[in-house]
C-alpha cells in the first residue's frame, strides 16, 4: 500500500516544491509565478493608465458633473462647478497615472516602507519616525477648522484617489506593485497629503551640516572655521539689495568623544535612510521677473525653474483647474491637490528654496539615574515617549519608542543624546497657502496667502497683469537666544534656545524695484545688515550673477530671452577667475599649448560640444582640492581615493561645496590673495607654494587625468560625452531609468547641473509666463504625465527638456474653448 | 488519441478558468484532471503541460492584440536583467512555467490514477 502511493506522493511533493519556489523572490528578482501569471501578473500593466478618447464615469462623492479634457501633451484641463469636485478629479487622475509613485512617496515620508518591502526598510522607517513628519502633520491638521475650504479640498482629493483605488482589481495594479508582489493599496487620507507636504519641507530644508561644522570646530578651532566659512561671504550680492549689520558668533557644544559618537550615529542613520546630500550633485533653482518697462511685450514676464533631484515618475504633474472660484494652471506634486508653481488669470508665481538655517541640534544633558529625563529650564524634565508601531511585511509589528525633548526628537543612538529642532515639526499648514494662491488674483491676496507658507521657506517671485513684480522669502525663520545654530549646541543651559520667529512683514521682500527686475537663485536673500540671522548655506552667487547679467543685457527682454536664460550654460565663475588661472601657465609642450588655446578662446559656455568646458570643470575641481585637501588632512580628516572626504558627505544643499569652503571664499583668495597660506601644500616640507604653483600643478594633473580618460585627442574631450543627466526611476530599476542624456550647464550656470560628471538633479520644471496673455505660457519637466513605463507619456517631455524646449500651457476658460486638434481624450465624471 | 485530446482540452479549459481568478499556483490542479484521465505518467506530464500552456498562451495572444505588449515585454525583460533583444523571454518563461506546473499536476494525477 505504502509502495503503491510512493510515486504519486513524490510527484505531488515535487509539484508543491516547484510551485513554492515560483512563489518566492530570489534575490533581487521578483517571484516568477505571480509575476508571469497572465491575469495577476505583469501583463495587465500594459493597460493600467490608458485613457479612452471618450469616457464617462459615475462616481460616488461628486456633487456635480466634471469634464476633463486631456490635451495632446497629456495635460488634464479640469472643468468643475465647485472646488471640491475639481480636487476630487485631480485625485482620481493622479491616482490613475501615478498611484505607485504616490504610495511610495507617502510611505517614505511616513516611515511605513517596511510594511511594503519588509525588514530591509525597518531602519529607514525608524529614522523617519524619529524625524516625525506624520506627528507634525497630525498636529497641523488638529489646528485647522473642519470646514476650512483647503481641508475640504484635501478630503475631496483623497476621495478621488480612493475612488480610483476602489475601481481597480488587485490584479490590475501598476507594474511597480507586481514587481513588489503587492496586491492591496492602503486608502489615501488627508494625513497622507499633509505628511507628504511636510516631507517636501524636510527634503528642501534638512541639513546635517551642524554635524560637519561641529567637527570642523573641534579639529580646526572656531576662528579658522569662521574665516573659511563666514556667514557673510566676500564677493556676494544678495538679491534684495538694501536692508538695515548683524553678525552672530559661532557657537558649539564642547568637543568630546561622546559628541563625535553622537555625530557618527546620526550621520550613519541618515545615510542609511538616504537622507544625506552627496558631493557634486548640483540642483540650484532659479526664478526671476521683469516688469513691463523691461519686457518687449510691455507686460511683465515671470520665469521659474525649481531644481530638484531627478526622478521618474516626475515629482510634478501638470494640470489646469477651472471652477467658478479659480482658474489656475501649473504643476502640482503627485499626492497633493494644489498647484505649487503656476499662474491664475492675473498672477503668476515661481519658487526657489531660501536654504535658510531652520534646523538646530542640541546636546541634551540626561539624568544618570533616568535616561528618559533631561535637564532644561533648571530642572529635570521627562521626555515625551511616543510608541511608534512599524508594520513589517512578513514579520511582526515592531514597537519603536521615539524620545522627544523640548528641542525635538532624539536623533542619536550612541554618545551624547542629541535632539533635533526644526521648524517643520511645528503645526504649519502650507496646503492652505497653496489653496489661497490658487485663488489669488492680485498682489494683496498673494501676500495674504504667503502668511501660511512657513515650511520650507521659499523665495516666491511674483508678477501680475497690473504690472507689479515682487519677491517674498516667505517662511518660518527661528530667532535664537544666542549663537547662530551652525554647530551642535548645549541644550541644558537654554542659552541657545529658540525664542521666536521673524515676523512675516519683516521677512526679506521687495516690490517693484527701480531696476525693473527681481530674481533669486538660492543665493543670499538679504544684505549683511538685515537685522536677523537667516543662515549661511546659500548657493554660490554665480547663477544669480549670470541672471542679473542677462537681464541687464536684454533690454527689452523677450519670451525667447527668458527661455534661453533658463537653458543658459555660461559659467560666470570661470569668467571671473579663469583669466587669472591662465596667466599663471606657461605651456611646456604642444599639447599644453593646444589645451590652453581651447581655454583662451572659450566663451565660458558649458555647451555639450565644448572641449574647454571639460577642461575647466576638472581643472577647477583639482585646483580646489589641491588648495584645501592638505589643510583638512593636517586637521586630522581622512580622504577616500576619489578625493572625497572620508565619512562625510557634502555640506550645503546641493553637494556643490563638497567639504570645502564656499566658492566665494576661494574666488576672493584666487583674485586677491595669491600668497594665502592656504595655497601652501602642507605635505611639502621644504617649499612654500603659492597660488600659481597650485594652478600649475592642478593644470598638469587635469590634462593627465583627461588624457587617461578620453585619450590624447582633444577633439574627443567634448563636454557632453561625460556630462549627462541621469533620471532614475523611484525603484531604480535600470530599464525604467533614463540615463546618459547630454546636457549643457554646470554648477555655476542657470541651467544648473553637476560640475562635470553625471547629474542626478537639476531643472525639475521650467515655466515662462507671459502677461501679455497668460494663455501664451510654456512649461516642461524631465519626465511625462504618466507613471506607467509602457505609456508614451512616461518620458515624452525629456527630449524637449534636454533641448531647452517647452510645451504650451493651454489655458482655456471652458471645455468648449479647447481646439479639437489639441484634444487627446475627454473624460466626464458624473455623480453616482 | 481521442482521450489525449479530450484531456488537453479539459486541462486547458480548467487552467483558463482557474487563471481567470489569477490562481497561477492552481495550474497543477488543471493538469491533474488530464493525468487522471490518461493514467500514464509520461502522457500526463506532456499533455497536462500542453493544456495549461495552451490556456496561458490564449491569454498572451489576447494581450498581444489588445495592448502595447512589445514595450511591456522589454521592460519586464529588463527587470529580469535581460537585454531588450531578449524581450520574448518573459513570454517564453510564462509559457514554460504554465507547462511545468500543468505537467507536474498531470504526472501526479496519472500516478495517483494508477495507484488506486
Amino acid at each position: 500500500m505504502r509502495a503503491r502511493f510512493a510515486k504519486p506522493i513524490l510527484a505531488l511533493l515535487a509539484t508543491i516544491l516547484v510551485a513554492s519556489l515560483l512563489a518566492i523572490s530570489l534575490g533581487p528578482l521578483p517571484a516568477l509565478g505571480p509575476l508571469l501569471s497572465p491575469v495577476g501578473g505583469f501583463w495587465s500593466a500594459a493597460k493600467d493608465d490608458t485613457f479612452q478618447s471618450q469616457e464617462q464615469l459615475n462616481l460616488p462623492g461628486l456633487k456635480n458633473k466634471v469634464t476633463v479634457i486631456r490635451d495632446v501633451y497629456g495635460i488634464p484641463h479640469i472643468f468643475a462647478q465647485n472646488d471640491e469636485d475639481a480636487a476630487f478629479a485631480v485625485g482620481y487622475l493622479q491616482a490613475k497615472e501615478r498611484l505607485a509613485q504616490m504610495d511610495l512617496q507617502r510611505r517614505n515620508a511616513e516611515g511605513t516602507m517596511a510594511a511594503l518591502v519588509g525588514p530591509d526598510a525597518l531602519q529607514d522607517d525608524e529614522f523617519m519616525r524619529d524625524v516625525g513628519l506624520q506627528r507634525a502633520a497630525q498636529a497641523s491638521l488638529a489646528q485647522i477648522k473642519p470646514d476650512d475650504p483647503s481641508l475640504l479640498a484635501m478630503q475631496a482629493f483623497a476621495n478621488g484617489v480612493n475612488a480610483y483605488i476602489q475601481s481597480i482589481e488587485p490584479n490590475n495594479l501598476p507594474l511597480e506593485y507586481k514587481l513588489l508582489g503587492v496586491k492591496q493599496v492602503q486608502p489615501w487620507t488627508v494625513l497622507d497629503e499633509m505628511t507628504f507636504a511636510k516631507y517636501m519641507g524636510w527634503d528642501l530644508i534638512h541639513s546635517f551640516d551642524d554635524m560637519y561644522f561641529t567637527t570642523l570646530v573641534e579639529k580646526m578651532g572656531v576662528q579658522k572655521v569662521y574665516d573659511l566659512f563666514p556667514v557673510n561671504r566676500p564677493i556676494e550680492t544678495p538679491f534684495i539689495r538694501s536692508w538695515p549689520a548683524n553678525e552672530t558668533p559661532l557657537s558649539s557644544a564642547s568637543p568630546s568623544p561622546q559628541l563625535d559618537l553622537a555625530i557618527a550615529s546620526i550621520l550613519d542613520r541618515a545615510e542609511q535612510a538616504n537622507q544625506l546630500n552627496q558631493p557634486n550633485t548640483w540642483r540650484g533653482s532659479n526664478n526671476w521677473v521683469i516688469n513691463g518697462a523691461r519686457s518687449a511685450t510691455g507686460k511683465p514676464i515671470l520665469a521659474s525653474d525649481p531644481h530638484l533631484g531627478y526622478q521618474l515618475p516626475s515629482l510634478w504633474y501638470t494640470v489646469q483647474i477651472v471652477t467658478p472660484a479659480q482658474n489656475v494652471e501649473g504643476v502640482v506634486l503627485a499626492g497633493i491637490p494644489f498647484v505649487v508653481i503656476g499662474h491664475t488669470r492675473n498672477i503668476a508665481w515661481g519658487l526657489t528654496n531660501t536654504q535658510a538655517d531652520v534646523m538646530d541640534f542640541f546636546a541634551e544633558k540626561t539624568n544618570p539615574a533616568n535616561p528618559n529625563q533631561y535637564w532644561h529650564n533648571n530642572q529635570w524634565n521627562n521626555m515625551q515617549i511616543v510608541d511608534e508601531v512599524i508594520d513589517v511585511r512578513g514579520g511582526q509589528p515592531v514597537h519603536y519608542p521615539v524620545r522627544i525633548t523640548d528641542h525635538g526628537p532624539i536623533m542619536s543612538k550612541q554618545g551624547f543624546t542629541v535632539a533635533m529642532e526644526w521648524t517643520g515639526a511645528l503645526p504649519t499648514f502650507e496646503p492652505r497657502a497653496l489653496y489661497n494662491l490658487n485663488h489669488a488674483e492680485d498682489y494683496s491676496s498673494f501676500v495674504n496667502a504667503l502668511k501660511d507658507f512657513q515650511v520650507p521657506a521659499q523665495n516666491f517671485a511674483y508678477a501680475d497683469t497690473k504690472g507689479n513684480i515682487a519677491i517674498w522669502s516667505a517662511g518660518l525663520y527661528p530667532i535664537r537666544k544666542s549663537g547662530d545654530g551652525r554647530t551642535i549646541v548645549d541644550g541644558a543651559s537654554g542659552n541657545y534656545d529658540w525664542t521666536g520667529y521673524i515676523p512675516f512683514d519683516q521677512v526679506p521682500h521687495a516690490l517693484n524695484p527701480d531696476q525693473g527686475f527681481l530674481w533669486s537663485a538660492n543665493d543670499r536673500p538679504a544684505p549683511p545688515n538685515y537685522p536677523y540671522y537667516l543662515g549661511y548655506q546659500w548657493d554660490p552667487n554665480s547663477r544669480g550673477t549670470r541672471i542679473h547679467q542677462r537681464l541687464m543685457q536684454c533690454d527689452p527682454c523677450t519670451i525667447a530671452d527668458m527661455e534661453a536664460l533658463q537653458y543658459d550654460s555660461k559659467d560666470v565663475y570661470a569668467e571671473a577667475i579663469l583669466p587669472t588661472m591662465l596667466a599663471a601657465i606657461t605651456p611646456k609642450d604642444d599639447f599644453e599649448t593646444a589645451a590652453l588655446n581651447q581655454m583662451k578662446n572659450w566663451n565660458y559656455f558649458t555647451t555639450t560640444d565644448s572641449i574647454a568646458a571639460t577642461i575647466w570643470v576638472n581643472w577647477l575641481s583639482n585646483f580646489r582640492h589641491a588648495t584645501w585637501q592638505d589643510d583638512w588632512e593636517a586637521a586630522g580628516f581622512q580622504f577616500n581615493a576619489d578625493g572625497t572626504l572620508k565619512d562625510w558627505d557634502a555640506w550645503g544643499f546641493n553637494g556643490d561645496n563638497e567639504y570645502q569652503p564656499p566658492f566665494e571664499v576661494f574666488e576672493d583668495m584666487v583674485l586677491h590673495q595669491p600668497n594665502s597660506p592656504y595655497f601652501d601644500d602642507l605635505r611639502t616640507k621644504d617649499k612654500v607654494e603659492t597660488r600659481d604653483d597650485i594652478i600649475r600643478s592642478s593644470f598638469e594633473k587635469t590634462l593627465s587625468d583627461l588624457k587617461q580618460e578620453y585619450g590624447p585627442d582633444l577633439t574627443a574631450w567634448e563636454y557632453g560625452k561625460n556630462h549627462v543627466s541621469d533620471i532614475p526611476h523611484l525603484l531604480d530599476v535600470p530599464v525604467l531609468n533614463r540615463v546618459g542624456i547630454p546636457i549643457p550647464g554646470d554648477g555655476n550656470s542657470p541651467n544648473g547641473q553637476s560640475n562635470g560628471g553625471p547629474s542626478d538633479g537639476g531643472p525639475s520644471w521650467r515655466m515662462v509666463v507671459d502677461f501679455t496673455d497668460v494663455a501664451n505660457s510654456f512649461g516642461v519637466y524631465p519626465g511625462g504625465q504618466s507613471g506607467s513605463p509602457i505609456s508614451l507619456d512616461y518620458d515624452n517631455f525629456i527630449p524637449l527638456w534636454a533641448q531647452g524646449k517647452y510645451f504650451p500651457l493651454l489655458f482655456p476658460g471652458g471645455p468648449d474653448q479647447v481646439e479639437a486638434k489639441n484634444i487627446a481624450s475627454t473624460l466626464t465624471f458624473e455623480p453616482k | 488519441m481521442k482521450n489525449t485530446w479530450i484531456a488537453v482540452v479539459l486541462v486547458a479549459l480548467a487552467a483558463f478558468v482557474l487563471e481567470l481568478f489569477g490562481w497561477w499556483w492552481a495550474m497543477p490542479i488543471a493538469g491533474l484532471i488530464g493525468g487522471w484521465l490518461l493514467r500514464n505518467g509520461k502522457q500526463g506530464f506532456v499533455f497536462g503541460g500542453l493544456g495549461a500552456m495552451a490556456a496561458w498562451l490564449a491569454f498572451v495572444v489576447f494581450f498581444a492584440f489588445t495592448s502595447p505588449m512589445g514595450k511591456l515585454l522589454v521592460v519586464v525583460s529588463g527587470v529580469l536583467g535581460l537585454d531588450a533583444s531578449l524581450a520574448f523571454v518573459p513570454a517564453l518563461l510564462a509559457i514554460l512555467v504554465a507547462f511545468l506546473l500543468g505537467g507536474l499536476g498531470g504526472l501526479t494525477g496519472a500516478l495517483f490514477a494508477q495507484s488506486v
